[in-house]
């Protein structure tokens, strides 16, 4: 009932009577700064929403959801997570912020923290992950769980704080910490800690002779 | 183009009972009550046997021969222009995938074998997977650069995300590391593949010198 009464208000053209529906119905607190596109769907228990703005068609299936001083683009997805902290960044189009129900911890969370994200990312949140003043571009895999030789499950954080620059078509895989303004050049996998500044690359070209 | 008409009217009428008696008597698909075949899926085919086995919504299969039995088909794949499509035990196709072919003789035989999302798969000769062969992640590129080479895959073969994989054969109980570039046919069993190892430069220009 909750899902089918946040999917009619999630049509209504009007910013306000949106709001005000939201917060009469669901309980959802979004404060009047605050702008809310079409389709944008909650499922979410808790909900605060501070002088954010929020585009068009994007689910948010999330138990607490926290966004200040925010913005988020069109079409993006968060799914299965317990708690997402969006504070004072921006996001842009496309990204999949998405947890396999059956593979993920009980407290999964997401925090993006001064940052910006953006378009065609893919963050699996099966473990927390912490983005903290640093900039992500386009085409990133951010993976949280991965798989030991005998197909048992592992899980483990990824922390990107302090300044670090990913560029395109990255992959991070899971216990990966990075800080202290790394930059790491596009294509690369990342699969160990980054914590001295500096330029990282896992791409050689070579020629066969 | 005429069945291809048919095909997509049948592929939306809503009640699968419905649906599964039509291609039976229009196309002699065999299709058990079983199986439920999903909202605008096309299914074109010369020959179909499918049994306790799920398609889901907008998948289009244009090959001659498809044989799945206890197998999950999941929405919106694209599997096109090859002769043979066999898929058992408990075998799983994401969403997204494409199976395409360039020479119409591709076949692709996989059990207790999953692809997940978004992968592209060239099907050129026989594409073997063994038991419970895993492309996980997203984007891998399989059989890239349209060889007509045979591609066995051996029993219990994980594949990370975004892998390219020249057609080949890899070994049993392997594991394939994220993002890794395989050219050629691996020999050992128990393997850990990786070919992108993480280092520092010192600086472009440094590394542009040397």
């Amino acid at each position: 009932m909750r899902n089918f009464l946040s999917l009619l208000i999630s049509v209504i053209p009007n910013n306000f009577l949106k709001k005000f529906f939201f917060k009469l119905f669901l309980k959802i607190c979004i404060d009047k700064e605050s702008k809310i596109g079409f389709f944008v769907f909650f499922t979410c228990n808790n909900v605060d929403i501070v002088n954010s703005t929020i585009g068009n068609f994007i689910l948010f299936d999330v138990e607490n959801l926290r966004i200040d001083n925010s913005v988020i683009k069109n079409f993006n997805i968060f799914k299965n997570i317990s708690k997402v902290n969006i504070l004072k960044s921006s996001i842009s189009r496309k990204n999949k912020f998405v947890a396999n129900f059956l593979n993920k911890i009980k407290d999964n969370s997401i925090t993006i923290n001064n940052s910006f994200v953006g378009k065609k990312n893919l963050l699996d949140i099966s473990d927390c992950i912490l983005i903290e003043d640093s900039s992500l571009q386009d085409n990133i895999q951010i993976w949280t769980h991965s798989f030991d030789r005998f197909r048992k499950i592992k899980y483990g954080k990824v922390t990107i704080s302090n300044g670090c620059f990913i560029s395109f078509n990255i992959i991070i895989l899971p216990n990966v910490t990075i800080s202290n303004y790394a930059e790491v050049l596009p294509g690369t996998i990342i699969h160990k800690d980054i914590l001295k500044s500096g330029i990282y690359s896992s791409v050689m070209i070579s020629k066969d002779v | 183009m005429f069945k291809l008409f048919i095909l997509f009217i049948i592929s939306i009428v809503p009640v699968a009972y419905t649906k599964n008696k039509l291609y039976y008597f229009l196309f002699g698909y065999k299709i058990d009550k079983k199986s439920k075949i999903g909202f605008g899926t096309i299914i074109n085919c010369n020959s179909v046997i499918i049994k306790n086995s799920n398609v889901g919504i907008f998948n289009y299969i244009n090959i001659k021969n498809l044989d799945l039995d206890d197998t999950q088909i999941v929405n919106f794949n694209l599997i096109k222009d090859f002769l043979i499509l066999e898929c058992r035990d408990w075998s799983l196709i994401g969403s997204y995938n494409k199976f395409i072919s360039n020479n119409n003789k591709g076949v692709l035989s996989m059990s207790r074998s999953q692809f997940t999302t978004s992968h592209t798969i060239y099907i050129n000769n026989k594409f073997i997977l063994s038991n419970n062969v895993v492309f996980g992640g997203i984007n891998s590129v399989i059989n890239y650069g349209s060889e007509d080479i045979e591609t066995k895959i051996y029993d219990n073969v994980y594949f990370g995300s975004s892998v390219i994989f020249k057609s080949g054969s890899v070994l049993s109980n392997s594991l394939i590391g994220a993002g890794t570039t395989i050219n050629k046919i691996i020999h050992k069993n128990n393997s850990l593949i990786v070919s992108h190892l993480l280092r520092k430069l010192d600086s472009l220009e440094n590394n542009k010198k040397t």
